[in-house]
């Protein structure tokens, strides 16, 4: 990243917990403005913005913690935008416009004009009524931080409710399930899927949105890229259907049954939390909020990440977009993720992620439950160029055991709820080939063959080792998902990245 | 661990499951695993828990089979997900790594995604999304070689030729390997763009395929193979042999080849294609270089077929050779040796003569022929203006496209301008003249004389401005509309008063007052913008649109007011925000 193109934004803020003045500087460059616009649409609108000379006035405060402007839009007056970094995790961005997207273009194409010529914004006074609302902002944290330490109240006469509704969906999904075992999977045809996914909508009525995806996972193997069932498909094709199927359908069994041990639990005793040892919650559809992670204590604070890997693909199953990135924690070296799910409905509302090259500086990391790649969230980032510490933290965090690695993940494997393909750091010697199969081997000689079978998902990367620099396929990081080949007893690993001592060599996206 | 058994039930549970589990119960060829398994239980007691779990599906009834099976599989499947084979026995060999990205750039997946699927796609949009790229450098990013490769066989072919040209060859040696594999001799343009990619990037390497493609390719594949060829002795025995091809192209591209080798061999090839049946094709291959002995013999040939024409009495023999003569002609071009000019001259003297001959292809083709060939010569062209009325008025636009070029404003003027005949009868030469001229002078209106215009970089005379007003002709004098011309100002003083006169002009007119810089332009200007606007039609108001970026700074206040505009519609918001902009970024240098 070069120099020149970052700016520096120095701000002053009063951290919460000691009051004790803070001085951050947020180094601000394309690529934070690119991540930080909804999607690809509104980062080229506020680039064109910004080529169109829109911008009517375009300044700075005395601090520097905030860029403010008027843009020409289409409205008789000018827009008035600001981007105010008072609070440098979680940037607030406000605009004049009716548009629904935040940042909205304006916003974004007034970040993209001081990174281009920070010189061409004026240092001036905060207009009063900007003034009034960045106050307003900092009372709202402190009050949502003193709302969050209170207890949750429980309404108890509901939650029953609701769980009942919800042992009764589990029931529905049992005889759907038997239903399924007993006609065959061969035997499934569009009338059928159409039939199971009708209603499957009733499991979503029943609180139950995780079984609900569950199913249309198992129904969208038989269907083609647009959701429309594919009958029209080769032998090859089909039978690895019919694994990938019959594996889907030992999932729909443990969650009934895991799903409803716990749900008879939660109904037993209503003071009980959301399970946190299993992923089992999530798995029903428990959409986890911030505030109840930190109240189970999966939190840790000053966490740093380091995207490895990043993923955006069409989840027929789900109805949704679903961006996953990724991530290193370089204190702990766990892998984790994160996920965004943008319903079809609403994908234009919501903010697609994209990859992110700086560290993640996370003041507060929410961890969800699980044990391989748990999901993570935060309210607030900050971020900051890579240095060479970093790539050497993911180093030390890498598996250079394969053998212990492979027991370790066969081992997460064996639970028909936990991730099938989890993603894994491998610390290699050499990557090779062996008649004809790419190959990556640990200093022991301990070997795993690399393979895009079944991971459709993300862009194949196997054939790209050949296109790497030559010293990054000797002792180098690999980043690679695992996947086990029922049909082939075969665990195999796709490459998603190598992670040199300087650099991240993306393979997917 | 005995993994086979474990397989084997995994094989038999998966059989059952996709038949369905109601065929489960009493099984026979799972029955048989349970004494095999119940053995290996004494060993390892999980044989016996799958046993017992193949059991209860065996003794199953309808109801409880799908059940059984479920769990009979779940528990297979966690097994057997712990047994997952992983090793690769073997000698492990280095990947042969070529990496020639030196300037190596991974983008982000935002903007990596789209130009993916731009690249691996089809529909409209994706060349711009591909050449915005690579402006931008994009492709210097691994993920990209791939999609890359794949979109040398676009549909579109536009995306494969820039693909081929300007993203591929920065890849150097790294792709060669996947260019080969990928390549058919036997295949289209696709396969084509790989040869010729192989040859540029790597002549030695592609050596033996240039050669085997020759022999046995596609006619695509042979053109591009020729296209690859050099000037050594082994190829130009090639070229030779690909001279004889019975495909066309392929016979042209060796023709091609052959003109730029000069020798006595290649010259003995074309002047028999020029005798023969190829007269087309090299024709064709001798339009950028080509030996001057060459241009000689096409001479000779044209001299001679000339001189027996006009006795031919079978129209169709005389067609044809009429054709040939053509064919002849267009090689005499690029450059123009002195006998070829004084032969075209002789043939401008002897036009009256050739108009009579009226096979298909007929005389005057000869003459249009000759008078196009004259002039590409810089040194035809005084020559052809003096000969502009003893030439047939077909020619007539050719030779004032290079007044336009080689004459003075003012030599202009008085060369054509007694061509402007308004009362000309329609159908006549004088009104084809007319028309032309005409045509001519509408300039940056009219997009094919507006490029001559450019191209020239010459104002016209205003005399031809004084000539349409004084002949109340709006429609030209708007055409040629002059700064500080107070004659034209006057006169569109008094045609504002009469809207009349101004049907369907009012847009030229608006675009002369803008020019002129006529006082009231800007209110003349927003009031048909205005009226435009509430019009259903977008089309009505693009024309306004678009002068309205042309007005000054006065004229800011009323359009920010149409702009600000509730009821408007976003597109015709947008392009008033686009003029307003204008305006400003215009008024503010």
């Amino acid at each position: 990243m070069a120099s020149d193109r970052l700016g520096s934004i120095r701000t002053t803020f009063d951290d919460a917990r000691d009051l004790q003045e803070v001085t951050v500087v947020i180094s601000i460059d394309e690529s934070f403005v690119d991540s930080a616009a909804p999607n690809a649409e509104a980062a080229k609108n506020g680039r064109t913005l910004v080529l169109k000379k829109k911008y009517l006035q375009m300044s700075i405060s005395g601090d520097s913690s905030i860029l403010f402007g008027e843009c020409q839009g289409s409205g008789k007056e000018p827009y008035r935008c600001s981007c105010d970094f008072i609070r440098p995790g979680a940037p607030t961005y406000r605009c004049s416009c009716p548009s629904r997207q935040f940042p909205c273009k304006h916003s974004i194409g007034l970040m993209y004009a001081y990174v281009q010529n920070a010189s061409s914004f004026k240092t001036a006074e905060v207009p009063e009524d900007l003034q009034s609302k960045r106050e307003k902002v900092v009372a709202r944290a402190e009050k949502q931080k003193e709302v969050s330490a209170a207890p949750k109240q429980v309404n108890k006469a509901a939650l029953a409710k609701k769980i009942k509704m919800q042992l009764e969906g589990i029931n529905l999904l049992e005889q759907l399930t038997i239903e399924l075992a007993r006609i065959g999977i061969g035997n499934m045809n569009a009338k059928l899927a159409s039939t199971i996914e009708s209603r499957a909508k009733q499991l979503g009525d029943a609180y139950l949105p995780g079984a609900q995806n569950a199913l249309h996972a198992y129904t969208s193997l038989f269907s083609d890229g647009s959701g429309k069932f594919d009958d029209k498909v080769s032998t090859s094709v089909r039978e690895a259907i019919y694994s990938d199927a019959l594996d889907q359908l030992g999932r729909l069994h443990a969650l009934v049954k895991q799903g409803r041990a716990y749900l008879e639990k939660r109904l037993e005793d209503p003071e009980l939390k959301p399970e946190i040892e299993s992923p089992i919650a999530a798995w029903l559809g428990h959409a986890w909020q911030l505030s109840e992670l930190k109240e189970a204590g999966l939190t840790q604070e000053n966490a740093e990440l380091l995207q490895v890997a990043f993923n955006s693909h069409d989840d027929l199953a789900r109805r949704e977009f679903v961006d996953t990135g990724i991530w290193v924690e370089l204190s702990t070296g766990k892998v984790l993720t994160t996920k965004t799910y943008r319903p079809y409905k609403a994908a234009k509302f919501i903010k697609s992620e994209d990859s992110f090259f700086q560290i993640a500086q996370v003041p507060m990391l929410c961890i969800y439950p699980g044990d391989l790649n748990t999901r993570c969230r935060w309210e607030e980032m900050i971020p900051r160029p890579t240095a060479k510490e970093d790539f050497e933290k993911v180093r030390n965090a890498s598996a250079s055991d394969f053998a212990a690695l492979a027991k370790a993940v066969k081992n997460n494997l064996k639970g028909p709820l936990s991730e099938k393909q989890p993603v894994c750091l491998l610390q290699f010697k050499a990557l090779g080939i062996i008649d004809g199969v790419f190959v990556i081997e640990d200093k022991a000689g301990n070997r795993f063959s690399l393979n895009d079978r079944g991971m459709a998902e993300e862009p194949s990367s196997v054939e790209l080792l050949r296109l790497v620099p030559v010293e990054a396929i000797r002792d180098q990081v690999l980043v690679g998902r695992f996947r086990h080949d029922l049909d082939r007893c075969r665990l195999e690993v796709k490459p998603l990245s190598i992670v040199t001592d300087c650099e991240v060599i993306r393979l997917t996206l | 661990m005995s993994i086979a058994i474990l397989n084997e039930v995994y094989s038999e549970v998966r059989r059952l499951a996709v038949a369905g589990s109601l065929v489960a119960p009493g099984d026979f060829r799972i029955k048989k695993l349970i004494e095999p398994l119940k053995k290996a239980g004494a060993k390892a007691p999980i044989f016996s828990k799958v046993a017992e779990s193949v059991e209860d599906l065996v003794n199953s009834n309808e109801q409880s089979s799908a059940s059984s099976l479920l769990n009979l599989s779940s528990l297979v499947c966690s097994i057997l997900y712990t047994q997952g084979a992983t090793g690769v026995d073997g000698k492990l060999e280095g990947i042969q790594s070529t990496s020639v990205l030196t300037q190596r750039n991974q983008i982000s997946a935002r903007m990596l995604k789209p130009l993916i699927e731009a690249l691996t796609s089809t529909g409209s949009g994706r060349l711009d999304a591909i050449r915005s790229a690579i402006d931008h450098g994009l492709f210097a990013d691994l993920r990209l070689v791939r999609p890359a490769l794949l979109a040398i066989d676009d549909s579109y072919s536009e995306i494969g030729d820039l693909i081929a040209e300007r993203v591929l060859p920065t890849y150097g040696r790294a792709i060669l390997a996947d260019l080969k594999s990928a390549y058919e001799i036997k295949g289209k343009v696709g396969h084509a763009r790989r040869l010729k990619l192989m040859h540029t990037i790597d002549p030695v390497f592609a050596r033996e395929t240039v050669k085997e493609s020759l022999v046995g390719g596609s006619p695509d594949v042979k053109v591009a193979a020729i296209e690859c060829l050099g000037g050594d002795a082994e190829d130009f025995s090639y070229l030779i042999e690909q001279s004889k091809a019975s495909a066309k192209n392929v016979r042209q591209a060796a023709y091609c080849a052959l003109c730029k080798v000069a020798n006595e061999e290649s010259l003995a090839i074309l002047i028999k294609g020029i005798d023969g049946k190829d007269l087309e094709l090299v024709a064709r291959a001798a339009s950028d270089s080509k030996p001057p002995e060459l241009v000689d013999a096409a001479l000779d040939r044209a001299r001679k077929l000339l001189a027996e024409v006009p006795s031919n009495s079978d129209k169709k023999k005389q067609g044809d050779q009429v054709g040939r003569i053509l064919e002849l002609i267009s090689i005499l071009r690029n450059p123009m040796k002195p006998e070829s000019r004084h032969f075209l001259r002789e043939c401008v003297e002897m036009s009256k003569e050739l108009q009579k001959i009226k096979s298909t292809p007929g005389g005057l083709d000869i003459v249009e022929s000759v008078v196009q060939a004259l002039a590409s010569d810089s040194e035809s062209i005084d020559y052809l203006i003096q000969q502009r009325d003893h030439l047939p008025v077909e020619c007539f636009h050719v030779i004032l496209v290079q007044g336009i070029e080689v004459l003075p404003p003012k030599d202009f003027y008085q060369t054509f301008s007694p061509y402007i005949n308004r009362s000309a009868k329609k159908n006549t030469p004088e009104h084809r003249r007319n028309t032309i001229v005409r045509e001519s002078l509408f300039g940056d209106n009219e997009y094919h004389w507006g490029r001559i215009r450019k191209e020239a970089r010459k104002p016209m005379d205003v005399d031809w401005l004084n000539d349409a007003i004084a002949a109340d002709d709006l429609e030209l004098a708007v055409a040629l509309a002059q700064p500080n011309h107070a004659g034209l100002v006057k006169y569109i003083d008094t045609k504002l008063t009469d809207p009349k006169a101004m049907s369907n002009l009012e847009s030229s007119v608006a675009s002369a007052m803008i020019v002129i810089g006529h006082p009231k332009t800007n209110a003349f200007v927003i009031e048909k913008l205005a009226a435009s606007l509430k019009k259903k039609s977008a089309y009505e108001s693009y024309p306004w649109c678009n002068l309205a970026t042309r007005l000054n700074a006065d004229a800011l206040p009323a359009l920010e007011s149409l702009a600000g505009d509730a009821k408007l519609a976003e597109s015709a918001s947008n392009r008033l925000i686009d003029a307003i902009s204008e305006i400003r970024e215009r008024t503010k240098k």
